[in-house]
C-alpha cells in the first residue's frame, strides 16, 4: 500500500480520529 | 538452520532474538562467537574479533540462512556493536547514502530488540544518541532519509515497529514545521519508544472482542509511561507520547478521551504513525 491509498483509507475507516495537518505532513514527508 | 553463540567452548541455550544476515554491522568486529548449528556438528562462521565482510555475508546466504539467533541477554553488547558500526560508516567521507541509512536502520533495529527486552537507563541513552545520530544524517542529507524511509521493514516485530515509526517522525517533521534539530530528536525518540509498553502486558483475562477493546492491553499506555519516568534528559513529551498515543481528535480515543489540541502534539504523531505503519507493512496495531 503507498501512503496516498493509506492515507485514504484512515479518511475513510477512521473519519475524524486524527489530526489532518500531521496526516498530510507525513504522506508530504514520505514522498518526498 | 539456526545460528547460537558459543562462549567458553560451550554452547548457550536460552532466549533468542531474530536479526536478518543484511543486518550484520559490515566492517566491524564481532564480539561474540556466532556459530552455525546444524543437526550433527557446529561450524564457526563468525569468530570473537572477526570483522564482519561481504564474503561472511555471502556465505552466510549461500548456506541460505537469513537470520541470525542472538541470545536476548546479550543484546545491550550486540547493539553497542551496531552503533559502533553506525558511527564508523558515518565518520567515512566515501559511504553512500544507502552505507549510511542502512547503518543507522540496523543500529536501530539492534537497539530496538535491546529496549524491547531490556528497557534500561544505558538503553535510553543509546536511544537518544542514536536519534540524534539519524537526525543530523537526515537533516545534512535529503538521500539518506530518503534511503531510510525506504527500508522500513515489514517484520511482525515490535522493534521494527518502533523504528519505522521513528523514521516516519524524522520524515514529516520538515512538512510538519517541527524545527530545531533537537526538537526533531525528540519527537523521534518519543516515538522509539511510545509503544514499550506492550513488551509488559500480555491478555490473559479471556476477553473476546476487538485487542484494541481488551482492558488489560489498553494499560500498556500507564505502563510505557511509568517505564521511561524518571530518566535522565528524556522530556515530558517523551512520556506524553507513551501515555497518550491512543487519544483520538474526536475524543473517541483512551485512556482520558482528550480531544484535538488538548492532546500533546508529540502524542498525536505517535499516533497517527501507530497507526500508518501496520497499514504500509504487516504489524498489527496496538
Amino acid at each position: 500500500m503507498t501512503s496516498f491509498e493509506a492515507l485514504h483509507v484512515l479518511g475513510r475507516q477512521m473519519p475524524g480520529q486524527f489530526d489532518q495537518t500531521i496526516l498530510r505532513a507525513l504522506v508530504a514527508g514520505l514522498s518526498a | 538452520m539456526v545460528l547460537a553463540v558459543r562462549e567458553s567452548g560451550v554452547l548457550k541455550s536460552g532466549n533468542f532474538f531474530a536479526v536478518p544476515v543484511d543486518d550484520l554491522p559490515h566492517g566491524t568486529a564481532v564480539g561474540f562467537d556466532m556459530y552455525v548449528r546444524t543437526r550433527d556438528e557446529h561450524s564457526p562462521y563468525l569468530l570473537s574479533g572477526q570483522a564482519v565482510t561481504e564474503s561472511i555475508r555471502h556465505a552466510l546466504e549461500s548456506a541460505g540462512i537469513s537470520r541470525l539467533y542472538v541470545p536476548e541477554r546479550i543484546a545491550g553488547p550486540f547493539a553497542r556493536s551496531y552503533f559502533d558500526a553506525a558511527r564508523l560508516v558515518l565518520e567515512s567521507l566515501d559511504s553512500s547514502p544507502e552505507d549510511r541509512a542502512q547503518s543507522l536502520r540496523s543500529s536501530a533495529g539492534a537497539l530496538a530488540q535491546h529496549l524491547v527486552h531490556n528497557p534500561s537507563i544505558q538503553s535510553y541513552q543509546m536511544a537518544r544518541d542514536l536519534n540524534e545520530l539519524m537526525v543530523a544524517e537526515a537533516v545534512k542529507s535529503p538521500e539518506s532519509l530518503t534511503a531510510l524511509v525506504k527500508m522500513t521493514y515489514v517484520e511482525q516485530e515490535l522493534h521494527s515497529h518502533l523504528v519505522n515509526s521513528s523514521i516516519y517522525v524524522i520524515a514529516l517533521s520538515g512538512p510538519l514545521g517541527i524545527y530545531p534539530t533537537e526538537r526533531i530528536a525528540m519527537v523521534g525518540l518519543a516515538c522509539l519508544l511510545y509503544d514499550l509498553g506492550m513488551t509488559r502486558v500480555s491478555s490473559r483475562s479471556g476477553f473476546t472482542g476487538y485487542p484494541s477493546q481488551d482492558p488489560v492491553l489498553r494499560q500498556h499506555v500507564f505502563v510505557g509511561r511509568d517505564l521511561i519516568h524518571g530518566v535522565p534528559r528524556l522530556s515530558r513529551e517523551v512520556r506524553d507520547a507513551a501515555l497518550s498515543h491512543h487519544e483520538r481528535w474526536d475524543s473517541s480515543g483512551y485512556p482520558a478521551g482528550l480531544k484535538g489540541e488538548r492532546i500533546p502534539q508529540t502524542a498525536q504523531i505517535a499516533a497517527v504513525v501507530d497507526i500508518f505503519d501496520p497499514l504500509m507493512t504487516s504489524f498489527p496495531s496496538s
